[in-house]
C-alpha cells in the first residue's frame, strides 16, 4: 500500500518548505546589523507581521516583535517599521561595521490610517485618503489570531458594516449568504471575489443535494468554494459596497467586491520565520430542540399493533387515564446514533522570509471539521506558496500558487422525512415503533442508525495560479499585469445500497449511485497603467487606463446508476439502468477604464472614471455598456485655515467623502439566445422500444438583453481623534439599481414554455454604516480596545416593470405564499392572509369550521435584518493576556418557523410546542394571548391538511416570527506563554487561545431553534427554518509557535 | 543618491517596452473572437434549416407529444371521475374538485404549456420541412408524423382546454381549433402519408425499406384518421366521423412511448400510481369496479395514501397500457409503461357512437359489455339493446379507455350533445368530494389557459 494522499501532501509541503529554507540567504555579517524590536504603543505589546526597512534592507517581525536587518551599510540609518492598521513609525540608528545596533519602534494604532494603502476598487493601489467612497479592511492576522474561524464568511460576520452574513446551515460545508447593502438584484446577490487580483469562483461545489431522497430529490443548501481559502493564508481583507466604488469592475460588481490579500514574505536578509498553529475543540449541538408529545386518547389505550397482533400500539398510554399527555425531549437527544460533539483538528504550517531579490511564504493547513451528526464532515488540505522576484528596480514579479484537497460528506437533512432534525421534532414519545433497531421516540421506521447511512460526498481539487508584473519604466508611470487561473474539479458521489433507508425513501429500493463531477476554470487578465504626474507644486494627476478580461467555464459530467442489485456493487455499469448527462457554461466579459484623479495639496481629490463592458451574455442587439464614476475626497483636518478648528475638538485626522458610480451585474450565460436543443426520445422498434434524439425548444431568448445597472451614491466621512484613540467612519448609500434582470413569462403558445430573461423594474437600498474604533484605556498593564459597527439597510422593489408578465412566471415566488417580492416592500417580504375577526377581536369562522380568511395578503415583515450591530472588545492584561469578545446584533427581519407550523397543524398538533408547553399556556401579554387562541382555534376545527384546508385558509401568520438575536458570536483567551519557558523549545513566542463561537444567544425573540437556520440556502431571499441544522457552538484551544 | 543622466536608447527601450504591453493588452478588445463563447447543449434556430435536422426534429415532435401525453392522461383524470386526489401539494386538490385558476402550475405548466409545446414545435418543423423540402414534402413520411401529431395535439387542446390561442393568436374555442386547426393538419398527413405509401408500395420487388414505409405510412394514415374521427365526433359531424373511423382496422394501436433510461423519458402515471400513492379511485365511479372489470384492474387490498395515509384502492394497469395484463388483480406500471393514444377500438367506438343502434353496434357493444358483465352500475349486467344502447355504450367506453386522456373529452361532448338525462357516472361529478370532508365539485368543466398566456399574449390584454 502506498503512502496516503494527504500524507503525500504534507510530505510535499515539508520538501518545498525545506528547499526554500535551503535557499534562503545565510547571515554573513559583512556590513552592521541593527536588531530591534516592534510593539504597539501603550500596552508595548509585540507586533509580529511587521515591515521593518532601513539601509536598503527590509524585513517582517516574528511574533516577539523582533527583527534583524543583516549587511545594512555602516553610517547612519532611517529605520522605518509600518503594520496594517498601525501609523508607521521612524527612528535613526547609527550603524558601524561589524557591529550590532538596536532600533526599537513603538507603533500606534491607526484604525484611521489614511495613508494605508488599498488596493481594491481602485486603479491601481493607492492610499486611502484618496479614495472617495467607503473601503473596510480588515486586518485577518489579527482575527485568526484572537478566535476560532472557518472560512471567509466567518471573518467578515458581525465584523464589516454593510456586509451581510446570512447563514443557513450549521452543517460543516454549507455556505452563507454574502449580501452587500441589501439586495440589488432579484437574480443574484452575492458579491464577485478576488485573492490576490485573480477572481475566484464562489460557485458551489456540485455535490448532490442533502435533502435525502437518492438523487432525485429537490436541494435546498449550498455549498460554495470560497470555504477553500485557508484563513491562516489571509493578511487582509478589503470591501467595497456598492456601484459607487466598484465601478472599475465593471458589469459584474454592482452586489460589491470583496478582495482578499494573501500574505506575502518581505524582500530584505533576515531570518527565515517559521509558524505553527495547532487548534482542537469541537461542535457542538446546544440548541433548545423543543420535546414532543402524545396525547393518550381513549382509542389509544386500548389500541394494538394490528389484528394478529394483541401488543399494545401505545404503551407508553398503557395504565394512563385517557387525556393523559406524554413529554419527552427529542429523541435524537437520547440515540447513541443521534448527535456528537464533532472533532475539530486545524494544523497550519507556514514559513516566510527573503532575500535582497525574492521573498516568499509557503503554508499548509489540515482543517478537519466534524459536524454534529455522524455522517457529516467537511475537510481541508491546503499548500499555498506565494513568491516575489525582483529583477531590477523597475521591474518585479509576484506568483502565487494554491492548491487545496477539500472532502466533503453531507449529512441528510432539511426537509428530507429521513432527516434527523426533522424526526426529532416529530417525534411520537410512547408508541410501539415496529422498529426494533430504531431506538424509541420517533416517528417511524427511521432513527439515527438508518439516517447516518445517507451517503453523499463530495471531493474537490482547487488549483489556483497567479503572477503579476509591475513595470515602472519611468518613476512617473507604473505599469501591472496580472494573469491567473482558478480551477476547481469535483468529484460528487451519492450511493444508496439496495434496501438501505435511503433508497427506499428515494422510491429506488433497488438502490442507487451517482456521480458528478464539476469542473470549473475562472481566466483572468488584467492590466492597470498609471501615470502620476505634477501639475504645480499644489496639483497632481494620476492617470490610469485599464483593461481586464475574465473568462469562465463549467462544465459538468453527471452518471446514474439504478438497480445495482448487490450493496457490494457501487459501479454505474453495472446498474440495471444507467444514464448520463452533462452541463456546459461559457461566459467571457472584457472591460476597459479610464480613470483621472486631481490632487490638491495633497488634501482634496477628485476623481472620475468611465468603464465600458461587453459580455458574451449580453443580446445580440446590445453592445457595450458603459458605467460612470465621479467623486471626492478631503482631508479638512489638514487645511491650514481648518486645522485649529479641528485641534480644538482633538481632532487628528477629518476626512469627507462623496461618490458616485455605476456598476452593473451581467445577464447568466446564454439567455440572450433563443435555443433549441437534443432530448431523449422513447420511439418504437420492431421488437420493443428505443431510445433516440429529438429536438426540442429550450430558450425564448431576448436579443436586447443587457446587464443590471446599479447606480449609487454615497456620503460619508472618517475622523480620528484623541491620537487617533476614538476613530468614526460614517456612510450613508442610496442605491438603485434598474433594468433589473428577471424572468418574465412567454406565452406557450410560441411553443416556447420558458421563461424570458427581460430587463425591467428597479430596487433601492438605503442605509447608514458606522464604525467607531475606541481606545478607552491604554495603559501598559491594562488596555482595552473597542469596535463598534452598526448598519441599516431599507430594501425595496421600487416597480417590476411589467409585473403581470413577471408574476406569471412559474418561478415567481421567493417561498409560496409566505415570502412574495411586492411593489413597495423589501424583496420576498413575508405575506400571509389573517383571519377575519369580529368586532370583540373573535376569529370567524365558515360553516365548514374553517376560519374565514381575509382576501388580502398583509405584510408582516422582511427576510432580511434591516439593522445590524456588531461589538467586538479585545482586553489586554499585562502585555500577555488577551480577552477577546464579539456580539453580534440582527434585527427587523421575519423568519418563518415551518417546523413548528408543522407541528401545529392539525394533522400533527399534537407535537404543537404552543398547545403543550407551560410557556406558551401561561402567555406573557396580550399578542401571546392572541396567538395561542389562534392556534387552539384551528386545531380545534379538525381540519384535514391534506384534504380539507388549502393554502388559502391554513394560518401562516403565527409562524412568521420575528428573527431578531443578540449573540455571543465569539469569546476567547489568548496567553503568551513565558518567553524562558518559549525559548527552550528554541521557538520565538508561543500563544495559547481558548476561544468559542456561536457561544449563546443572548437574546433573541425568536422561537425556534435558531433564527439563522435556513433550509432554503440555495434560494436567495428565502427565510424558512424547516429543520435546517442550527448553527454549531464551536469551543476550541489552539497553540500558536513561531520559530 | 546619484543622479543618473538621460540615456536616449534606454528611454527608448523603455517607451517600446511599454508601448508593446499596451498594444498586446489593447489588442485583447480589438480581437471580436474573445468574446465567442461555446455552448454545446444548444442549437440556433437557423441551424434547423440543415436537412440532416429534419429527422431529429421529427423525433422531437413525438418526444414533445409523449411528453405531453402522460400528464394529460393523470391530470384530466384527476379532473374527471378517473382518479381521486391524495397529493398534498395545494394546487391538487384544485385540480379534483375543478377549481383550476390559470395560476395553477401543475395544470398550467403540466397540460396547457406541454400541450402547446408539442404543437408549436410541430407547427416549426412543418415550415421547416416545407422549407427545406419543397415540393418533396409532398411524398415524406415525416413530415405526414409530424403533422398527425400536431393534428392529434390540437384535438387534445380542443378536449381539454376551453380555449386556446396558437402562436400568439386570439383564443380559438374548441370547436375552431377541431376545425380549423386540427383536421386541416390531420387530412394533410393522411394525403401525404397515403402518397409516402404509394411510393413504397412501388418498389418492385418490395424491399425491408419499402415494406416498412409502406407499414409507416398505414400507422400514420390510421393514427390520423382516428384523431380526425375524434375531432369530427367532438364537432358533431357525424358522417364525417364515420368516414374517417371506417377504414381504420380494429387491430391498429397507435402508442405513446416510454422508458426507464431516463427521467425524462419515464411515464408519469407510475410514479402517481405505483411509486407513490397520489392518487387512488375511492370515492370515485370507478370504485365500483374493484376486482370486476380487467380493462380497469382494482385490487382489493388497499394502499396507504400519501397525504391523508388513508386506506385507498389503487388501480393498477387498465387496457390502454402496456403493461395490462388482461386479469383481475392487473400489472403493476412502469416507467416503461406505454399509453395507447389511438386504436381501431377506438375508431369502432367513434362509429358505434356516430352510427348509433344498429345490430352490429349493438353486438360490438354487447362483446364490450361481456368482459366483466356481473359489475355494477346495474345498467353493466343488462344485454346491450337498442333501449340501453348509448348508456351500455358510454359505459363501456369509460373503461375501455380508462386512462388513456379521453375521459374529460367524451364528458364535454355527453354534456354537449347529449344533454343532463344520461346515466349520473358519465356526468361531472357533483357536491361534496367523497372521502375529503370540506372540498366540493365546481361548476368548471374545462381547464383555462395558463396565466403566462394570459399576461404575455397581446391578444389577452
Amino acid at each position: 500500500m502506498g503512502i496516503p494522499i494527504q500524507r503525500k501532501g504534507w510530505l510535499t509541503l515539508a520538501a518545498a518548505v525545506g528547499l526554500l529554507c535551503a535557499a534562503a540567504p545565510s547571515l554573513h555579517a559583512q556590513g552592521g546589523t541593527i536588531r530591534g524590536t516592534v510593539v504597539e504603543t501603550g500596552n508595548r505589546q509585540p507586533l509580529a507581521g511587521a515591515t521593518v526597512a532601513g539601509g536598503g534592507r527590509s524585513t517582517v517581525t516574528d511574533a516577539a516583535g523582533e527583527f534583524t536587518l543583516a549587511e545594512v551599510p555602516a553610517g547612519r540609518v532611517q529605520v522605518r517599521a509600518s503594520r496594517l492598521g498601525y501609523q508607521a513609525g521612524e527612528t535613526s540608528v547609527s550603524v558601524a561595521a561589524g557591529a550590532t545596533a538596536r532600533a526599537d519602534l513603538a507603533l500606534a494604532p491607526a484604525a484611521l490610517g489614511l495613508d494605508a494603502i488599498v488596493v481594491t476598487g481602485t486603479a491601481g493601489v493607492t492610499s486611502r485618503r484618496t479614495i472617495p467612497n467607503s473601503v473596510t479592511s480588515l486586518d485577518v492576522a489579527q482575527i485568526t489570531e484572537r478566535t476560532t474561524v472557518g472560512d471567509v464568511t466567518e471573518i467578515l460576520q458581525g465584523r464589516t458594516p454593510g456586509v451581510q452574513i446570512l447563514s443557513n446551515s450549521g452543517t460543516p460545508g454549507a455556505a452563507a449568504d454574502i449580501r452587500i447593502r441589501g439586495a440589488g438584484s432579484l437574480t443574484a446577490v452575492r458579491p464577485v471575489i478576488y485573492v490576490d487580483g485573480i477572481r475566484y469562483s464562489d460557485a458551489d461545489l456540485g455535490n448532490f443535494g442533502a435533502s435525502g431522497g437518492a438523487v432525485t430529490s429537490f436541494s435546498t443548501q449550498v455549498t460554495s468554494a470560497l470555504s477553500f481559502i485557508n484563513p491562516e493564508d489571509i493578511e487582509s481583507i478589503e470591501v467595497i459596497k456598492g456601484p459607487a466604488a466598484a465601478t472599475l469592475y465593471g458589469a459584474e460588481a454592482a452586489g460589491g467586491v470583496i478582495q482578499v490579500i494573501t500574505k506575502k514574505g518581505t524582500r530584505g536578509s533576515q531570518r527565515t520565520q517559521w509558524s505553527a498553529k495547532v487548534e482542537y475543540g469541537q461542535n457542538q449541538l446546544r440548541s433548545d430542540l423543543p420535546d414532543n408529545f402524545t396525547v393518550c386518547t381513549t382509542a389509544r389505550l386500548t389500541e394494538t399493533v394490528s389484528a394478529t397482533n394483541p401488543a399494545p400500539r401505545w404503551p407508553g398510554c398503557q395504565g394512563q387515564q385517557a387525556g393523559y399527555v406524554i413529554r419527552e425531549e427529542s429523541p435524537i437527544l437520547n440515540d447513541p446514533f443521534g448527535v456528537r460533539d464533532g472533532d475539530v483538528r486545524r494544523l497550519n504550517l507556514s514559513v516566510r522570509g527573503g532575500g535582497d531579490r525574492f521573498s516568499y511564504f509557503v503554508s499548509g493547513d489540515m482543517d478537519e471539521d466534524n459536524g454534529v451528526f455522524y455522517n457529516s464532515f467537511n475537510n481541508r488540505r491546503s499548500v499555498r506558496a506565494n513568491f516575489t522576484a525582483t529583477a531590477n528596480e523597475r521591474l518585479d514579479f509576484q506568483f502565487s500558487t494554491n492548491f487545496v484537497r477539500n472532502h466533503l460528506r453531507l449529512p441528510i437533512g432539511d426537509e428530507s422525512a429521513q432527516g434527523l432534525l426533522f424526526l426529532s421534532v416529530r417525534g411520537r414519545p410512547g408508541r410501539f415503533t415496529g422498529f426494533p433497531e430504531v431506538f424509541a421516540g420517533y416517528p417511524g421506521s427511521v432513527g439515527g442508525l438508518q439516517a447516518n447511512e445517507y451517503n453523499n460526498q463530495t471531493r474537490s481539487d482547487r488549483t489556483t495560479l497567479g503572477g503579476t508584473a509591475n513595470y515602472r519604466p519611468f518613476p512617473w508611470f507604473r505599469n501591472r499585469v496580472t494573469l491567473g487561473l482558478d480551477l476547481t474539479r469535483g468529484d460528487a458521489q451519492i450511493l444508496s445500497t439496495p434496501g438501505s433507508t435511503d433508497a427506499q425513501f428515494g422510491e429506488v429500493p433497488e438502490g442507487i449511485v451517482a456521480i458528478r463531477e464539476p469542473e470549473e476554470r475562472y481566466y483572468t487578465a488584467d492590466y492597470v497603467g498609471t501615470a502620476e504626474l505634477p501639475i504645480t507644486d499644489w496639483l497632481e494627476s494620476s492617470t490610469s487606463v485599464g483593461v481586464n478580461y475574465i473568462a469562465r467555464r463549467r462544465e459538468t459530467l453527471t452518471g446514474t446508476g439504478r438497480g445495482l442489485g448487490a450493496p457490494d456493487i457501487t459501479t454505474i455499469q453495472s446498474a440495471a439502468f444507467s444514464s448520463s448527462s452533462n452541463t456546459y457554461l461559457d461566459n467571457k466579459s472584457i472591460g476597459y477604464y479610464i480613470q483621472e484623479q486631481l490632487g490638491f495639496n495633497n488634501r482634496l481629490f477628485l476623481t472620475g472614471a468611465l468603464r465600458a463592458d461587453d459580455n458574451s451574455s449580453f443580446g445580440r442587439e446590445f453592445d457595450v455598456i458603459v458605467y460612470p464614476k465621479a467623486g471626492f475626497s478631503w482631508v479638512v483636518s489638514e487645511e491650514p485655515r481648518l486645522e485649529s478648528f479641528f485641534q480644538r475638538f482633538a481632532a487628528t485626522q477629518v476626512k469627507v467623502r462623496g461618490a458616485y458610480g455605476q456598476a452593473g451585474r451581467a445577464p447568466d450565460p446564454y439567455s440572450a439566445n433563443q435555443t433549441y436543443t437534443v432530448v431523449k426520445v422513447t420511439a418504437p422498434t420492431a421488437t420493443g422500444v428505443t431510445t433516440v434524439n429529438g429536438i426540442r425548444s429550450v430558450g425564448f431568448g431576448n436579443p436586447n438583453l443587457e446587464p443590471e445597472r446599479g447606480e449609487e451614491y454615497e456620503l460619508g466621512f472618517e475622523a480620528g481623534f484623541l491620537d487617533d484613540r476614538v476613530t468614526l467612519d460614517f456612510t450613508y448609500y442610496d442605491k438603485r439599481t434598474d433594468n433589473l434582470l428577471q424572468n418574465a413569462a412567454v406565452a406557450p403558445s410560441t411553443g416556447f414554455i420558458s421563461s424570458q430573461l427581460t430587463n425591467l423594474g428597479n430596487i433601492r437600498n438605503t442605509g447608514v454604516e458606522f464604525l467607531l474604533n475606541l481606545v478607552p484605556v491604554q495603559r501598559d498593564a491594562f488596555t482595552w480596545e473597542s469596535r463598534f459597527n452598526l448598519a441599516t439597510n431599507q430594501n425595496e422593489l421600487v416597480s417590476f416593470g411589467d409585473e403581470a408578465r413577471v408574476r406569471a412566471d412559474a418561478a415567481f415566488q421567493a417561498y409560496g405564499t409566505v415570502q412574495e417580492h411586492r411593489v413597495g416592500h423589501p424583496i420576498a417580504g413575508f405575506w400571509a392572509r389573517l383571519p377575519m375577526r369580529d368586532d370583540a377581536g373573535n376569529i370567524q369562522f365558515a360553516a365548514n369550521n374553517l376560519p374565514l380568511m381575509d382576501t388580502a395578503f398583509t405584510y408582516l415583515g422582511s427576510p432580511t435584518p434591516s439593522r445590524e450591530i456588531g461589538w467586538g472588545n479585545t482586553i489586554t492584561l499585562f502585555r500577555n493576556v488577551t480577552l477577546f469578545a464579539q456580539l453580534d446584533y440582527k434585527g427587523g427581519f421575519k423568519v418563518f418557523n415551518r417546523k413548528e407550523f408543522d407541528r401545529c397543524r392539525p394533522a400533527a398538533a399534537e407535537n404543537c410546542e404552543r398547545l403543550n408547553d407551560i410557556r406558551y399556556f401561561e402567555p406573557k401579554n396580550a399578542a401571546d394571548s392572541a396567538l395561542i387562541r389562534e392556534v387552539n382555534v384551528y386545531r380545534g376545527s379538525g381540519v384535514n391538511f391534506a384534504t380539507g384546508a388549502t393554502l388559502t385558509n391554513l394560518l401562516f401568520s403565527p409562524y412568521v416570527e420575528d428573527g431578531d438575536f443578540l449573540k455571543l458570536r465569539d469569546v476567547s483567551i489568548s496567553v503568551g506563554l513565558p518567553r524562558a519557558l518559549v525559548a527552550r523549545s528554541g521557538a520565538s513566542g508561543a500563544t495559547f487561545t481558548l476561544a468559542a463561537r456561536n457561544l449563546a444567544t443572548l437574546w433573541t425573540r425568536y422561537s425556534g431553534i435558531d433564527p439563522e437556520a435556513n433550509t432554503y440556502g440555495n434560494r436567495s431571499f428565502v427565510r424558512v427554518d424547516a429543520y435546517a441544522a442550527p448553527q454549531n457552538r464551536r469551543v476550541t484551544a489552539s497553540l500558536n509557535i513561531n520559530f | 543618491m546619484m543622479k543618473r543622466s538621460f540615456a536616449p536608447a534606454r528611454f527608448g527601450r523603455r517607451v517600446l517596452a511599454t508601448g508593446a504591453a499596451l498594444l498586446a493588452l489593447g489588442g485583447l478588445g480589438a480581437c471580436d473572437g474573445l468574446l465567442d463563447v461555446e455552448n454545446p447543449q444548444a442549437i440556433d434556430p437557423e441551424q434547423l434549416n440543415d436537412p440532416a435536422y429534419l429527422t431529429l426534429l421529427t423525433f422531437g415532435v413525438m418526444g414533445d407529444f409523449q411528453r405531453a401525453f402522460d400528464d394529460v392522461a393523470v391530470y384530466t383524470g384527476l379532473f374527471t371521475d378517473e382518479l381521486r386526489n391524495h397529493a398534498t401539494f395545494s394546487e391538487e386538490p384544485l385540480i379534483e374538485t375543478r377549481a383550476v385558476t390559470p395560476d395553477n402550475g401543475t395544470i398550467g405548466g403540466g397540460v396547457y404549456a406541454q400541450l402547446q409545446r408539442a404543437r408549436g414545435l410541430a407547427d416549426t418543423t412543418a415550415q421547416i420541412f416545407r422549407s427545406v423540402r419543397g415540393d418533396s414534402v409532398a411524398t415524406d413520411l415525416r413530415f405526414a408524423r409530424v403533422q398527425a401529431y400536431s393534428g392529434i395535439s390540437i384535438v387534445l387542446m380542443g378536449e381539454v382546454l376551453c380555449e386556446a390561442p396558437l402562436n400568439n393568436s386570439r383564443p380559438y374555442t374548441p370547436q375552431e381549433l377541431f376545425r380549423d386547426f386540427a383536421l386541416p393538419r390531420l387530412n394533410e398527413a393522411i394525403a401525404v402519408a397515403t402518397a409516402a405509401r404509394a411510393v413504397g408500395a412501388a418498389v418492385n420487388p418490395s424491399t425491408t425499406a419499402s415494406r416498412a414505409l409502406v407499414e409507416g405510412a398505414d400507422s400514420i394514415i390510421n393514427f390520423a384518421r382516428v384523431g380526425a374521427a375524434r375531432a369530427a365526433l367532438n364537432l358533431n359531424d357525424k358522417p364525417l366521423a364515420i368516414q374517417y373511423a371506417s377504414p381504420v382496422p380494429l387491430a391498429f394501436r397507435f402508442s405513446a412511448f416510454y422508458s426507464e433510461n431516463s427521467a425524462e423519458e419515464n411515464n408519469l402515471v407510475d410514479a402517481r400510481l405505483r411509486a407513490a400513492v397520489n392518487s387512488s379511485v375511492s370515492g370515485t365511479p370507478f370504485e365500483a369496479l374493484v376486482n370486476m372489470d380487467p380493462r380497469v384492474p382494482i385490487p382489493t387490498a388497499t394502499r396507504t395514501a400519501v397525504g391523508s395515509g388513508q386506506q385507498v384502492f389503487v388501480p393498477r394497469s387498465p387496457s390502454a397500457y402496456s403493461t395490462f395484463t388482461g386479469t383481475l388483480p392487473g400489472g403493476d406500471f412502469s416507467r416503461a409503461s406505454s399509453i395507447r393514444v389511438a386504436s381501431g377500438l377506438e375508431a369502432r367506438y367513434i362509429r358505434a357512437e356516430a352510427e348509433g343502434p344498429t345490430a352490429e353496434n349493438i353486438a360490438f357493444i354487447e362483446s364490450r359489455r361481456v368482459i366483466a358483465p356481473g359489475t355494477t352500475p346495474a345498467s353493466a349486467t343488462q344485454p346491450t339493446t337498442a333501449a340501453n344502447y348509448f348508456s351500455n355504450l358510454r359505459d363501456q367506453r369509460r373503461r375501455d379507455f380508462y386512462l388513456d386522456a379521453h375521459r374529460l373529452g367524451d364528458l364535454r361532448r355527453y354534456q354537449a350533445q347529449y344533454g343532463a338525462g344520461i346515466e349520473s357516472f358519465n356526468q361531472f361529478q357533483t357536491g361534496p368530494v367523497s372521502g375529503a370532508p370540506g372540498l366540493a365539485f365546481t361548476e368548471q368543466y374545462c381547464l383555462p389557459v395558463n396565466r403566462a398566456e394570459m399576461t404575455s399574449n397581446p391578444h389577452y390584454q
